[in-house]
Parts: C-alpha cells; sequence; structure tokens
C-alpha cells in the first residue's frame, strides 16, 4: 500500500522528527572515552613543592642581609625608619630589593616548571 | 538532582574530574554519535571512532569553552569539523545517495516499502549539506544560529539549504502520494 501524503508542513515536520527524541545506548562509549583520556597528572612531590618556598625564604634571608648593611645600627624602629628611608634614596638597596623580588619571581617560575 | 553541563565542566577543568567528564560523555554521545552516523553515511564503526575523538579533543579543550553556545551545540561543531578533516585526509568514503530513475518511477522493492523507507529515500535525493542541516534542524532540535555555530555556514545558508531541503522533499515525497 502506498504511504498517503500529508498535504502540510506540519506533518512533514512530524515526519522528520521521528525517532529524534529516542537516546542511542552508551554501548559502553563513556568507558571507551574515559579509558583514552591521557592519565592523570602525577601529584608534586614534596622536594618540589619545598623548593619554591626554600627559594623564597633564601630571597627573604638574602633581603633582610643585604638591606642591614645599609643600615645603621641603632634601635629596631628607628633602624627601620633608616631603613625605609634609605629604600627610596639608595640606588644599593634599591638593586637589593629587585634581587630579591627576581629571586622570589624565579623561585615561582621554577615552582611551576617543575609542576608541569 | 542532576548537575548541570556547567558544573560538570567546571569540575573536570578546576580538578580534572574523570567522573564529571564520564557524566558529560554519558549525557551527549547519542546526540554526537547520531550526527557522525549522520555525517558518515551510517557506518557506526568510523561514527564510533570520531565520537571518541570528539570527546578527547573537547577534554583537551574544554576550558576554552566558554558557554557562549551549549555544550552540546560545541560538541557537534567538533564533531562536524572532525569529521571534515577525516574526510579530506582519508578520502573517507561515503555511500553517494541512489540515483532515481530517470523516469520518475522507483523500484519495485522501494514501491512495497514503507513511510520510513520512502522518507529515508527521499532524504538521500537531497545535497549533502541539505541533509546536515535537516538532520540539525529535527533530529537534533538546533535552532538556525545554533546550526550556523556548528557547520560554520552564515545563517542565510543555512535558511536557505533547509528551505530548498524541504521543498525538494514536498516533491520528491508528492510522487508517492496516490491522490497526486
Amino acid at each position: 500500500m502506498k504511504p498517503y501524503l500529508p498535504p502540510d508542513d506540519d506533518a512533514l515536520d512530524t515526519w522528520l522528527r521521528r525517532d529524534a527524541d529516542v537516546p542511542l545506548p552508551d554501548d559502553g562509549m563513556s568507558k571507551r572515552v574515559l579509558a583514552a583520556l591521557p592519565p592523570p597528572a602525577a601529584p608534586a612531590s614534596p622536594w618540589k613543592l619545598w623548593l619554591p618556598i626554600g627559594l623564597g625564604a633564601l630571597a627573604g634571608v638574602i633581603c633582610v642581609v643585604l638591606i642591614d648593611r645599609n643600615g645603621s645600627g641603632t634601635s629596631t624602629i628607628e633602624s627601620t625608619v633608616n631603613q625605609i628611608a634609605a629604600l627610596v634614596s639608595d640606588p644599593g638597596t634599591l638593586l637589593t630589593l629587585a634581587i630579591c623580588a627576581a629571586l622570589g619571581t624565579g623561585s615561582s617560575v621554577v615552582g611551576d616548571l617543575l609542576e608541569d | 538532582m542532576t548537575a548541570p553541563d556547567s558544573e560538570l565542566i567546571a569540575r573536570v577543568v578546576l580538578w580534572d574530574d574523570r567522573d564529571a567528564f564520564g557524566e558529560l560523555v554519558l549525557r551527549h554521545q547519542s546526540a554526537v554519535r547520531r550526527f557522525l552516523r549522520h555525517l558518515t553515511g551510517g557506518d557506526h564503526a568510523t561514527a564510533d571512532d570520531l565520537t571518541q575523538e570528539t570527546f578527547l579533543q573537547a577534554y583537551r579543550s574544554l576550558a576554552r569553552h566558554h558557554g557562549d553556545s551549549s555544550f552540546s551545540t560545541w560538541l557537534l561543531g567538533i564533531a562536524h569539523n572532525l569529521h571534515r578533516n577525516a574526510r579530506r585526509k582519508a578520502a573517507l568514503f561515503v555511500p553517494p545517495p541512489e540515483e532515481p530513475l530517470a523516469d520518475g518511477t522507483t523500484p519495485s522493492s522501494v514501491r512495497s516499502s514503507d513511510l520510513r523507507h520512502d522518507l529515508t529515500a527521499a532524504l538521500q535525493s537531497l545535497s549533502a549539506d541539505e541533509q546536515t542541516v535537516i538532520h540539525l534542524f529535527y533530529q537534533q532540535g538546533l535552532s538556525h544560529p545554533e546550526i550556523s555555530d556548528v557547520v560554520g555556514w552564515p545563517l542565510g545558508t543555512v535558511k536557505t539549504h533547509l528551505t530548498r531541503g524541504k521543498d525538494k522533499l514536498r516533491r520528491e515525497l508528492a510522487a508517492w502520494n496516490p491522490l497526486t
């Protein structure tokens, strides 16, 4: 028997939407995809975690030592005030701070590289 | 209560949550496989291989999905690109549509078939682009702009393919109408 042709657009739309709501079964596809994923990144080893922290601490020590050389050796408060004043006036201190910043940044970059 | 796609995507991006990604695959594999089966002319094995590659590529670039399109539409766009690239590289064979007979009649085996077969045959008489747009519109339920995103064609081209495709279908199916 020949099929009957619906006369309007709605019927054609209905035909074309047939089975659209019937989902295909997974058939193991999700397991297959998960098995093909790259292996999870290994957790960073402890020394890799501590290295950036250690480098940062070293930078801090160097910073304190070098700044202290530029200080007057007087009382803590006075010396701190003097050191702050020296920060803006002494090129040597500014250079020291730049070195400290570079070390700190470097330690962070090294840490990121090691994590990769 | 099921988590929305956006939450699952965030869990994958932030914590590489494989279970969340598995849930995304489970939710969307049907649409992707159905689309790729359509594009490959019903080659289920190739469609499944491309489906796997679609999800792997999605996993690798999930952080770049910013939600300006739905995850499903984004996946279908990846699938479309992968199929196009695979066809270019390997000259993937897509069976050509059956040529209608010159006198406009249909083979007897088709004449005795049901509506589903007739519609399938009519769909195969459309161009590949028209078939793709009709599939995405009717079977995937995408809007015109979403189809445009998936296939990368201008919106006007999508609408033209859809209109022309439907016009052709009406003509093709009219040959089967006992009233005409």
